[in-house]
Order: C-alpha cells, then sequence, then structure tokens
C-alpha cells in the first residue's frame, strides 16, 4: 500500500510542542493531524511513533518542516534534535520556518511567543519585538491555534523551497528578535 | 531601589540570613549574588537552598553552569563565573519560561545582560570578604517591604 505523500511538522516555540502530520496531495487542500501533546519526559516520538505507526506511514513522509523559534529554549531545541534526526534517518529535506511568521500567519492579529521567564517576543503584523511578558497577550495555546499554525508551517515551507531558500547544513535557530540578534534564516537543509 | 548592609559572622549567620531570604520569596524570583571568590556566595546559595528543602542539595555549579533542585518551590542555580561576559541568559537558556514557578539564583550575575533596573522580583546580594570568618553583605531590591523585613529579621541596618 502506497500512501499519500505528507509532512512531519514539528515546533516547540510556543512552549508546548507541535508534532503533526499534512497531507501534501497536489490540489488538495492542506489537512493536518496533530499527534498526541508530547511531555517533557518522553519529548515528541511518542506522538510521532502514534501519527506514523507503520513502515508504510514513515515512507511517506517526504519533507520534514521544523519552526525554528523564536521561542521557547527548550521546546524549539526538542523539536529540533527530532526534526535533524528523523530527516537524516528518512533522508529528506528537512526545511526550516521561523515560527513567528507562522504565528503572525496563523493568529491574525497580535500575539506573542515566550522568552524566558521575563520577556515575550510580541509578533505584530508590522514585525516582532522583544516585550515584558506583562505587556504582551499569553501565549496561544496549540488547542486555540494548533491547526492554523500548522497550516501556516507548511505553506511558509512551500514558499521557502519556492524561493529555493535552499541551505544545506545545520539549522539554525532564530534568535530572538532585534536588538538582541535575529540569526538564522529560513530554509531547507538537507 | 532599596539597600540594607551589615556584617555576617561565621556560617552561622550565614544560614540564618539564607532562611529569612527564602521566607520572603515568591514564584519568578531571582537572587543575584555578587561577591570576590570566596565571598561565600555559594554558601548563602546554599543555605537559602536548604531552607526551601532543596533535593538535591545546592553544590556550586561552577562547571555545570546551571542545576535544577526540587523543594518548596524549583529552585535554579545559575553560576556564570565561566560565562563569556555580557553573555544573554536568554541565548544560553539560562533564562526559561518554567523559571515563574520557581526561584533562580544567580552567582557571578554581572557577568551577563540582566538589564539595569531590579525588578520587584529581584534581590540583589553583595557579599564581600572582611576578615576569616566576617563577611560584609548588602542587599537590594526593587521592593521596599521585603528589603526592610530581612533587614529586620537578620540584623542588617
Amino acid at each position: 500500500m502506497s500512501l499519500a505523500p505528507c509532512a512531519l511538522l514539528l515546533d516547540g516555540a510556543l512552549g508546548e510542542l507541535l508534532v503533526a502530520r499534512a497531507s501534501l496531495r497536489p490540489g488538495d487542500d492542506i489537512e493536518v493531524t496533530q499527534g498526541l501533546r508530547p511531555d517533557r519526559v518522553h519529548g515528541p516520538l511518542p506522538a510521532i511513533d502514534a501519527l506514523f505507526p507503520t513502515p508504510e506511514h514513515r515512507a511517506a513522509i517526504t519533507v520534514v518542516i521544523l519552526g525554528v523559534g523564536p521561542g521557547s529554549y527548550t521546546g524549539v531545541r526538542s523539536a529540533a534534535s527530532a526534526a535533524i534526526g528523523l530527516a537524516r534517518a528518512l533522508n529528506v529535506p528537512l526545511v526550516s520556518v521561523a515560527s513567528d511568521d507562522a504565528l503572525r500567519l496563523a493568529s491574525g492579529r497580535d500575539a506573542a511567543l515566550p522568552l524566558g521567564a521575563r520577556e515575550s517576543l510580541l509578533v505584530a503584523a508590522d514585525g516582532s519585538r522583544i516585550v515584558a511578558s506583562h505587556e504582551a497577550p499569553a501565549p496561544p495555546t496549540l488547542d486555540a491555534v494548533g491547526d492554523r499554525y500548522a497550516q501556516a508551517l507548511v505553506k511558509l515551507a512551500g514558499r521557502a523551497l519556492h524561493e529555493s531558500k535552499a541551505a544545506p547544513g545545520e539549522v539554525h535557530m532564530r534568535y530572538p528578535a532585534p536588538p538582541r540578534g535575529l540569526g538564522g534564516a529560513p530554509g531547507v537543509n538537507k | 531601589m532599596i539597600t540594607r548592609s551589615g556584617e555576617l559572622h561565621g556560617l552561622v549567620s550565614t544560614a540564618a540570613l539564607g532562611r529569612v531570604i527564602a521566607d520572603v520569596l515568591r514564584p519568578g524570583d531571582r537572587v543575584l549574588l555578587q561577591g570576590e571568590m570566596g565571598a561565600g556566595k555559594t554558601t548563602l546559595a546554599r543555605a537559602i537552598g536548604n531552607a526551601l528543602l532543596a533535593e538535591p542539595p545546592l553544590t556550586s555549579p561552577t562547571f555545570i553552569i546551571a542545576s535544577v533542585h526540587q523543594g518548596r518551590l524549583p529552585i535554579w542555580h545559575i553560576d556564570a563565573y565561566r560565562i563569556p561576559e555580557t553573555s544573554d541568559p536568554l541565548a544560553l537558556g539560562l533564562d526559561q519560561e518554567e523559571q515563574v514557578k520557581g526561584v533562580t539564583i544567580i552567582e557571578w550575575p554581572e557577568r551577563l545582560q540582566m538589564g539595569d533596573e531590579l525588578g520587584s522580583g529581584d534581590l540583589l546580594v553583595r557579599l564581600d570578604y572582611d576578615e576569616a570568618e566576617t563577611r560584609r553583605v548588602a542587599i537590594s531590591g526593587g521592593d521596599t517591604n521585603r528589603i526592610e523585613r530581612i533587614a529586620r529579621e537578620s540584623g542588617l541596618q
């Protein structure tokens, strides 16, 4: 049995770890299935196992899409660790997407990503900037924005591929925003 | 910002100050410990940890940079001595959102970009060597009531 091609999505910028599968059948709308909510002890692998339970399911993964932050330090790195390992093991491209761009596309209004204990990244239509946490809305939950966020990751990954932002090599985390720097351009790593 | 200062005579009074500080700490607070090598930063950190029933007990994290302890409040114990100056704690994972649930104790905070203003949840403790068993201590913070309470209960002026 050959399953339709799909993408594995991983992003921990919100503090919760998004693990999702997106169908990539040409011409179809992007259908997203979110996995279990990973916990800090077991990480994303149980959720990935549940979404891709058989070798056929895993063989259908044609791309891994990773949200590279800014956002939760541990969340972003947990997602990246799994994404890098799985992309290598499956021999598929790894596409990096800016998490604040995905959130901007998904939320349609000002939203925030967690940055440590005292600050947040305010993601507004005109850009992202660091503010004190009490000046920012609470980061959205995956229950509230997860599906739209996952669809935004897929759309932005497609745009990155279309614009040939291919840059073989390691994943660069985006950290965190001006004035303290904003490193790492989204791109494709294989 | 308010500052109160005094002297600590030996480990007993350091432990007593640790208990007083621990009593006023709330989730999300930071204790910033300044002082030269041997001034007693880790000793005071351990005393605060003991008062918070830290498990495992706090030790010097100079080589591991950060350790996490369970207790009456979760405790993040950070030693920035080996970190390049002006490092951003956010970039190093030394400032994470989960730290709002507990207390963060930072030795050598001047090596990190911490911002110039002490927030209401920050206690800055400066320890200076005086003589073998005596240390001068100065405690500052943005919360006047807390600093006054620490001073009152530990004999600082």
